[in-house]
């Protein structure tokens, strides 16, 4: 393992020169290749169970380590030549390693053993959602349970719910994405449906031709602003998916085929074909592909905008949401000024809904939750939360600068546990639902999917929480902070408030 | 011996990058998208091309360290999207820049013609007079070329930018062009350093990025 480095000691978990994420699977052939040759291998010690030094002298420098796995296979190092102490030291301060000191060392001053076992973030049970484990995943039986005799979705909630907590079936996406995804309404019969596919391929089609009788001028504008920069990045899209891999791979034309139509007045914008991709592995049909990634960019907030103001409002929630449930995370964010409330470490979680942070099984769970709309439409910020509850420890303890908590956060991408931070979103919601007061500026957060958040009856105050500008008063109608010690002090945030809005940590 | 290797190999260099630095910089890269700037990177980083190197969305960032002319330098390389939607984050860039690598592709006319506008930008949001490195990137599709090396020295001369032409594939001048930005870097620290001194103002605050 290497050294601790005060850096990022988070990191230890991965690869120091992760910073590349899409070389890893070159690397990790190029790994492989070498075991073969010369019986180099890699362990993973953040994915172990314990570390024990067995010592055969007296100063504690020669002698065993040995390697356990969960599945208790064993490696075993000898260490004839000194150097094991060094290893002690490391481990000792390794953070994710804690020291089990076993009951026989007590009595005898020599020290002949040591043990460590692998920490490893979880949740503890109170930090869940009540009703986590409650869904199973969405299999086509449980589908055909939510669908009556003409093929309509019975309980549009039901279902939503059932989705939000336990995903979808690989066997059923391609079937019930579209539905998220607004193509079909959850209220269309299966012929309607039919009907409406068959209508929006003629369409897509259309659009296609359109595309094909441009005149010279206008494809040659039309290569220079959109097809050139979209030739170059399809090519370059989940290569390591089978879906796509292979030369002149017919699925990655079709990509491109349905990423150059979609909008001549929004156009292109790098990062599209990662969404679009994962779509067309699931639906297969090129012009449903191409009709659900519509519903995707219209209907859903983390869209690849190109406006600023639009980032600036998730960005927004994000800071006020962080500011109510990590308060000093928040704290800390204050501390850097501007710089450190522009999040720049999260800007890429947001555009692409988590596609580079995890790996595709896990980014696509959390895709579903977030389609889902369960309870609000903006899931995805609390699953920005979720990892800097998780993963934004050290950025406080060393109180990183806004370049250090990006390359922090940078080096987690492919190294976080998916499941645990979805989890952990799932019920940071859950007490985000809890608050008596909600901020005037979060007011919005829940307003946009039908009924909301609040449909039990239970609707929280609204506090008014900064100036607005434009009006006099709150137009969220927000009064001002109940708990505020002095009268004439609207619009400043008292620390007295955040009390009250304390999660349990 | 030990083989096995649970938080992978040390990065290269790593002995230069135990050492704390002498000097520190901020570097960003710009250009239009698909000139090769997170490709230069990769090869300035691990000595090797990956032709597979997906679109930067967001920003990267990475530090490099460098040992020139018996000195420690540490750079911290800012890689931007050539296709930035974010107005408001790009700004916060320039400004903290100390130095710029402006790449384009000898292959692609238009992404010459628009080095232009990323000169507007530098101008617009930078510090006056921060050091630019003029890159012509791809020199192993000498076949495909579209600009002439004569037309990016002009322009460099033109603006005042240092120039070369290099390949990400091949490594042709890559490190060449880094080690000559950071004399660049080390001159042009120094004489801001020189001026605080003559005129007594409150000294240039260097923020750290390490």
């Amino acid at each position: 393992t290497s050294s601790a480095s005060s850096l990022d000691t988070s990191a230890q978990f991965q690869e120091n020169n992760g910073q590349m994420q899409s070389t890893r699977w070159d690397e990790q052939q190029r790994v492989f290749a070498l075991e073969q040759v010369c019986g180099v291998f890699r362990v993973d010690l953040g994915q172990m169970r314990s570390l024990r030094l067995f010592f055969s002298d007296e100063a504690c420098t020669c002698g065993q380590l040995v390697v356990a796995s969960r599945e208790s296979q064993y490696k075993i190092f000898h260490f004839h030549h000194g150097g094991l102490d060094k290893l002690s030291e490391v481990f000792q301060q390794w953070k994710y390693c804690t020291e089990t000191h076993l009951k026989e060392q007590q009595l005898s001053d020599e020290k002949t053993c040591m043990q460590f076992s692998i920490r490893r973030p979880k949740l503890p049970s109170s930090e869940t959602h009540p009703e986590e484990n409650t869904y199973k995943r969405l299999d086509v039986a449980a589908w055909l349970h939510h669908l009556n005799e003409s093929g309509q979705v019975e309980e549009e909630y039901k279902l939503q719910k059932a989705i939000f907590f336990g995903g979808i079936d690989i066997s059923i996406r391609g079937e019930v994405w579209p539905f998220l995804l607004h193509y079909y309404s959850y209220e269309s019969t299966s012929e309607e449906r039919e009907a409406l596919r068959l209508q929006k391929r003629k369409e897509y089609f259309e659009i296609q031709e359109k595309r094909l009788s441009m005149t010279a001028d206008e494809q040659k504008e039309f290569w220079r602003k959109v097809q050139f920069t979209v030739d170059k990045d399809v090519v370059r899209t989940d290569r390591s998916n089978q879906f796509f891999r292979g030369e002149d791979n017919p699925n990655v034309e079709t990509m491109r085929r349905g990423v150059l139509v979609f909008n001549p007045t929004i156009g292109y914008s790098q990062g599209m074909s990662d969404l679009v991709a994962p779509l067309l592995a699931e639906v297969l049909d090129e012009s449903d592909t191409f009709w659900c990634f519509v519903g995707l960019m219209q209907n859903t907030i983390f869209v690849s905008s190109p406006r600023d103001e639009d980032m600036e409002k998730q960005l927004m929630y994000l800071r006020e949401l962080l500011r109510l449930m990590h308060p000093r995370f928040y704290q800390h964010l204050s501390s850097l000024g501007e710089d450190g409330l522009q999040m720049l470490f999260c800007h890429r979680w947001i555009l692409l809904c988590f596609k580079r942070e995890f790996p595709d099984a896990e980014a696509l769970r959390m895709w579903e939750a977030c389609w889902a709309h369960y309870q609000t439409d903006y899931f995805h910020l609390f699953i920005c939360v979720a990892i800097v509850v998780i993963y934004g420890d050290d950025v406080i303890e060393q109180q990183l600068a806004t370049d250090q908590m990006l390359l922090h956060f940078g080096n987690l991408a492919m190294h976080m546990n998916g499941e645990l931070v979805l989890r952990k979103a799932r019920s940071l919601l859950y007490q985000f639902h809890l608050l008596p007061r909600i901020p005037c500026s979060l007011h919005d957060l829940c307003k946009l999917c039908g009924t909301g958040m609040w449909d039990s009856g239970f609707i929280p105050a609204v506090e008014c929480s900064g100036h607005h500008p434009e009006s006099e008063s709150c137009p969220y109608g927000g009064l001002a902070e109940v708990s505020s010690p002095k009268p004439g002090s609207e619009g400043k945030r008292s620390l007295k408030t955040r009390d009250v809005f304390a999660f349990r940590k | 011996a030990m083989t096995a290797d649970g938080a992978g190999a040390a990065p290269r260099g790593s002995s230069e990058a135990s050492l704390d630095p002498d000097h520190l910089y901020n570097v960003l890269f710009i250009g239009d998208s698909h000139v090769g700037k997170t490709s230069f990177l990769f090869r300035l980083h691990t000595d090797t091309f990956n032709p597979d190197l997906t679109a930067t969305v967001g920003v990267d960032y990475q530090v490099k360290n460098f040992i020139v002319d018996n000195k420690r330098f540490a750079l911290c390389l800012w890689d931007s999207a050539g296709q930035e939607r974010y107005h408001s984050i790009t700004k916060q860039f320039f400004r903290k820049a100390d130095g710029v690598v402006l790449m384009y592709d000898i292959t692609s006319e238009y992404s010459f013609s628009d080095v232009r506008y990323w000169l507007s930008c530098i101008q617009e949001g930078a510090e006056d007079g921060v050091p630019i490195l003029l890159l012509g990137n791809k020199t192993d599709c000498a076949a495909v070329r579209q600009v002439p090396t004569m037309e990016g020295e002009r322009l460099a001369k033109e603006h005042q930018l240092m120039f070369y032409e290099c390949s990400a594939a091949s490594g042709h001048n890559v490190s060449e062009s880094m080690v000559n930005l950071i004399r660049l870097l080390k001159v042009r620290e120094d004489e801001l350093k020189n001026k605080a001194e003559v005129v007594p103002q409150p000294p240039q605050k260097k923020k750290g990025c390490c």
